[in-house]
């Protein structure tokens, strides 16, 4: 039985609209394990990219209680949220959302720059071993406008891993990326997976969905149904996307 | 019509910028509209009391002995006068003393009631209808002293005349506009028909050539309005030598340019201030409407591809922006009424010349109208960028990319990460705080400008640099038996402290090539404090000039001319220019032993500066109790007067103005320039936030951002001010009578002008950045 590194109870989350409540998140229960590779996936409007925000405290729920660490997220102040995002949590946008005038470099060391626990040096060995190892070190002094889509959503996963979270949150990675640069990016996250790092990644792509070994399906804000997988291996690529297939069938999908 | 409904929208989107502009133009039009009506009242009032009071184009005030009716008839029929009127008055030289505590050094003209004054109400703010009978020992004294001497209704006043002093009781205050005024030296004082002839019954014997006590004042009017006052002078001068006899002579413009000299100042200054505020408000509306089609690029392409023309959405912004101006300059100018009053009460007390209500309604429409024209023409300079927005472009998905220079860029450290990110952004887009380095550049310009003035004028070593005198100790003489007490006087000066200075010094009008000019008599080189050019006088033919005066005159360094006093006329060789503000500026100097040619043998004042002043009171006190017959010894505090000094007050106060205004300007400038950043970085502050920066962090890092903007654009204001803030001053100074300003500026002058901006850009940045704390990471989420 595996560690859950994040238990959500009851988590509801809802907006005003129109004068009226929409209610995206109604009273989900879910645990996060570590160490897996987890996908919530559903269909456009059913609430899976609220509930990774509300996961990862990016958005505060309206009720219900998300425990991380002993503590629960949604009652947590700015301060601990900050140190959360910077610290324990990582964060990959669809849309990359680098700052534009930080190189690709400094992309990725700020956050390591504000962990108190690293020294400066520190931060930077590590900033060019991940450059490397997302294979964007040679443009590490461009900014982002400066690179292609794919540079940039590595850089984005590097920035993400730069304090060694123990849990990565990705939304959509591959939704703006081509063909190549989608299977670059879900190999790097495979390979991350591999050496140990939990992460809880939404998506609507069955190819990126493959690389999971647990897949939550989410309609109306609920968790409808799961799929339990053996880690990943191209090998078997094709069983599992048949067998992915024909789960999101018999869900509807 | 859709225009009308773009414009209620562009409004209702836009309101921050809307108001932001509305605080600036009204502060603007508020300002100048009530310093202009200040100005309009106070000239339109000098020539309106000038004319009721039939002042006459010159005045001259002359020993009465000389005024013959032979000279009158020749003054009668000199070219270009019209009528001359010739009244008797009585002088009254020496300190007079007051209830009040106060003293005055100037000179008092007694005379009869003119019935063509007019006497102020007991509240000063109107006149009486029928002029109070004068009875026995009453006065009534002109309003400029009313301040300057600080007394009331009822109080004495104790005039010396050659036989005995005699108090009198003051009555009421005039309007007296030839010599009315605070900073005029001479001053007409009325007394009763009875007190007058038994004045001069009792003094007839006194009247001699060393002293004079009867003093006739002849008004002399021009036949043709356009001939200048000056020109007049000398042509009388010419046919009548009346100038070079009398004690000195004052034309109307004279008379109207010292009653008005403060006003003018100060207001001028503020008219200039608020030239750069307009210059930072077009500033602002460029900024404005940049950021603006940056921001709104997709909606204005969405508009365009609906058929809405590049002119059809130039017009909605410059109506936008002139609408709010011109909402702004209605109220600015009914707020104007209110303290264009309060304001003329202040300049009131100086010119003693009760100011109009007339506003200046036409000078205010045609600034607004100059205005909005410059403001029209920036709005459709800066509009022209909207012919480049391609509604293709903008439909699917905006902006094109941007790239950043990055040729000034510093790295971004652990150390010091708030300070080198907020260094990156500006780096990265540097033309986005081009307005803010150029608003808080102007606004550090005119601090470093008011620093310097009001440092010009408050220290001892810089009003002496400007030719003022300043002493510890001053002596004047009253009886003649005096001149042969100096070695004794000195020696009990000595006995207490050393003497660093003599300033040994008389004064009186003298006729330089013709033309009536004050003249400073003095012994000792110490007199001569600011020498500009050339040398100090050596031989007894030779004297000193002002620059002013010699470029009015024509005259250079070493130039012979022909120096009259009454009777006598000498030739002496200019050796140098010197500064005085004697006559705001037009003045000559002349050594005693070039003087003793025009019949000065001796010098009334003796000025001493004491190497240890604090001795001063105690050497003051001997000095009265040893020789209190001959002389009249006090002591002066610099530091204190300094304090106290109507025009130090005035400037200090002004500068305290200016800086409110340049922070409510930045203030006002800030807000509307970091509402737009907020909107252009909505996004960068989300990715900061989810990569764990706190809101605080980020509210210290924009802070600091517009804080090293605010430096930056502050040095550049100050060096330009260290450049050229003391040749703007001097263009000022010129009208006090100062050519060349030796202001000793110090680090202070310029920090302190760059901490104001700075400052108040820090703060007010951080106040409005509050709304860092709104911005959600949210924004980041794609649904």
């Amino acid at each position: 039985m595996k560690d859950a590194v994040l238990s959500a109870k009851g988590l509801c989350k809802s907006f005003a609209h129109e004068g009226g409540q929409v209610h995206v998140l109604s009273n989900v229960d879910i645990d996060i394990y570590e160490g897996d590779f987890t996908v919530i996936m559903g269909a456009s409007g059913s609430g899976k990219s609220t509930m990774l925000y509300s996961l990862s405290g990016m958005d505060r729920a309206t009720s219900g209680e998300v425990i991380y660490n002993g503590k629960d997220i949604v009652k947590m102040k700015e301060k601990e949220l900050s140190e959360l995002r910077h610290g324990d949590f990582g964060f990959i946008f669809q849309q990359m959302h680098l700052v534009s005038n930080l190189t690709l470099f400094e992309n990725i060391a700020v956050p390591g720059y504000l962990n108190k626990s690293k020294s400066a040096d520190e931060v930077k060995a590590r900033t060019d071993m991940l450059l490397e190892k997302m294979n964007i070190d040679g443009v590490k002094t461009h900014l982002p406008s400066q690179v292609s889509g794919g540079e940039q959503q590595r850089c984005a996963i590097a920035r993400a891993v730069i304090n060694e979270p123990k849990l990565l949150f990705a939304d959509e990675p591959t939704g703006a990326l081509n063909k190549k640069n989608t299977i670059d990016v879900l190999d790097l996250l495979t390979s991350l997976n591999n050496e140990g790092q939990s992460i809880l990644m939404v998506t609507h792509d069955v190819r990126a969905a493959l690389r999971a070994n647990r897949i939550l399906y989410i309609e109306d804000g609920k968790v409808i149904g799961e799929l339990t997988l053996p880690p990943y291996d191209r090998a078997d690529e094709k069983s599992r996307e048949t067998q992915i297939n024909s789960w999101l069938s018999s869900l509807e999908w | 019509m859709e225009i009308l409904t773009l414009l209620k929208a562009n409004i209702k989107s836009k309101k921050g910028s809307f108001i932001s502009i509305m605080i600036l133009t009204l502060l603007i039009v508020t300002i100048s509209a009530a310093v202009m009506g200040i100005r309009n009242n106070m000239f339109n009032a000098y020539d309106y009391a000038a004319d009721n009071a039939d002042i006459g184009d010159l005045t001259i005030m002359i020993q009465d002995k000389y005024v013959t009716e032979e000279i009158l008839d020749k003054l009668s029929s000199t070219k270009n006068v019209d009528r001359t009127e010739v009244f008797k008055c009585v002088l009254s030289d020496d300190r007079k003393y007051y209830s009040s505590g106060e003293w005055d050094g100037n000179s008092y003209f007694l005379r009869p009631f003119d019935d063509k004054l007019k006497v102020y109400n007991d509240d000063s703010d109107g006149f009486l209808d029928t002029v109070p009978e004068l009875s026995d020992g009453e006065i009534i004294l002109p309003y400029g002293l009313r301040s300057s001497v600080n007394c009331r209704v009822g109080d004495t006043v104790t005039l010396p005349f050659p036989d005995k002093d005699r108090v009198f009781t003051i009555k009421a205050f005039v309007q007296e506009p030839t010599m009315g005024a605070e900073f005029i030296g001479w001053k007409y004082v009325y007394i009763s028909d009875e007190d007058y002839s038994k004045l001069s019954s009792e003094l007839a014997s006194y009247d001699t050539d060393d002293k004079t006590v009867f003093v006739d004042s002849i008004k002399v009017f021009k036949s043709d309005s356009s001939m200048s006052d000056i020109v007049l002078q000398t042509e009388i001068n010419k046919e009548t030598n009346l100038i070079t006899l009398s004690f000195g002579s004052m034309q109307r413009a004279q008379s109207r340019n010292y009653t008005t000299l403060f006003t003018n100042i100060i207001t001028g200054v503020m008219l200039g201030f608020v030239l750069v505020l307009f210059v930072i408000v077009l500033i602002m509306i460029a900024h404005g409407i940049k950021s603006e089609i940056e921001l709104d690029y997709q909606n204005l392409g969405i508009l365009k591809s609906q058929g809405v023309s590049n002119k059809t959405l130039n017009v909605v912004i410059a109506l936008r922006y002139l609408s709010a101006q011109i909402s702004a300059a209605i109220i600015g100018v009914i707020a104007a009424i209110p303290l264009e009053k309060a304001l003329s009460r202040v300049f009131f007390s100086n010119t003693g010349i009760l100011p109009l209500n007339s506003g200046a309604a036409f000078e205010s429409a045609l600034l607004i109208l100059l205005m909005l024209a410059l403001s029209t023409l920036v709005i459709f300079i800066m509009t022209r960028k909207l012919a480049r927005i391609s509604p293709v472009k903008a439909i699917i998905g905006g902006k094109q990319d941007v790239y950043f220079s990055n040729r000034l860029t510093a790295p971004v450290t652990k150390k010091a990460l708030m300070p080198s990110i907020a260094f990156r952004s500006i780096t990265s887009d540097i033309k986005k705080y081009v307005g803010l380095i150029l608003i808080t550049a102007m606004l550090a310009f005119f601090a470093v400008t008011v620093n310097l003035m009001s440092e010009s004028i408050s220290s001892r070593n810089s009003l002496e640099a400007m030719g003022s005198i300043i002493t510890d100790l001053d002596v004047i003489v009253t009886n003649e038996a005096a001149y042969d007490k100096v070695p004794e006087i000195e020696e009990i000066i000595n006995k207490y402290t050393g003497i660093s200075k003599r300033i040994f010094m008389g004064g009186g009008y003298v006729s330089v090539d013709g033309v009536q000019i004050y003249s400073s008599f003095y012994q000792y080189d110490d007199a001569i404090s600011a020498m500009i050019k050339g040398r100090l006088p050596k031989y007894d033919n030779e004297m000193l000039i002002t620059e002013i005066a010699a470029d009015e005159l024509g005259l250079e360094i070493g130039d012979k001319v022909k120096v009259g006093r009454r009777d006598k006329e000498t030739e002496l060789v200019i050796t140098g220019f010197n500064q005085s503000m004697n006559d705001a500026g037009i003045s000559v100097s002349i050594p005693l032993k070039s003087a003793k040619k025009l019949g000065i043998e001796h010098l009334g004042y003796l000025g001493f500066s004491l190497k240890d002043a604090s001795e001063g009171q105690k050497i003051s006190e001997e000095l009265n109790d040893t020789y209190g017959d001959i002389i009249e010894a006090s002591y002066w505090d610099i530091n204190e007067e300094l304090d106290q000094d109507t025009t130090i007050v005035a400037a200090k106060a002004m500068r305290l103005v200016i800086y409110i205004f340049s922070g409510l300007f930045a203030l006002v400038s800030v807000m509307m320039i970091c509402s737009k950043a907020f909107s252009q970085e909505k996004t960068d502050i989300g990715i900061y936030k989810a990569i764990g920066f706190t809101s605080s962090r980020l509210r210290r890092q924009f802070a600091v951002r517009y804080f090293i903007v605010s430096l930056i654009g502050g040095a550049i204001g100050s060096l330009f001010g260290a450049f050229f803030s003391e040749s703007l001053l001097e263009v000022i100074f010129r009208l006090f009578g100062v050519s060349k300003l030796n202001t000793s500026p110090n680090a202070f002058t310029y920090l302190s002008a760059v901490a104001f901006v700075s400052v108040c850009v820090l703060v007010f940045s951080f106040i409005v950045s509050r709304r860092v704390k709104r911005i959600d990471v949210r924004e980041l989420i794609t649904e």
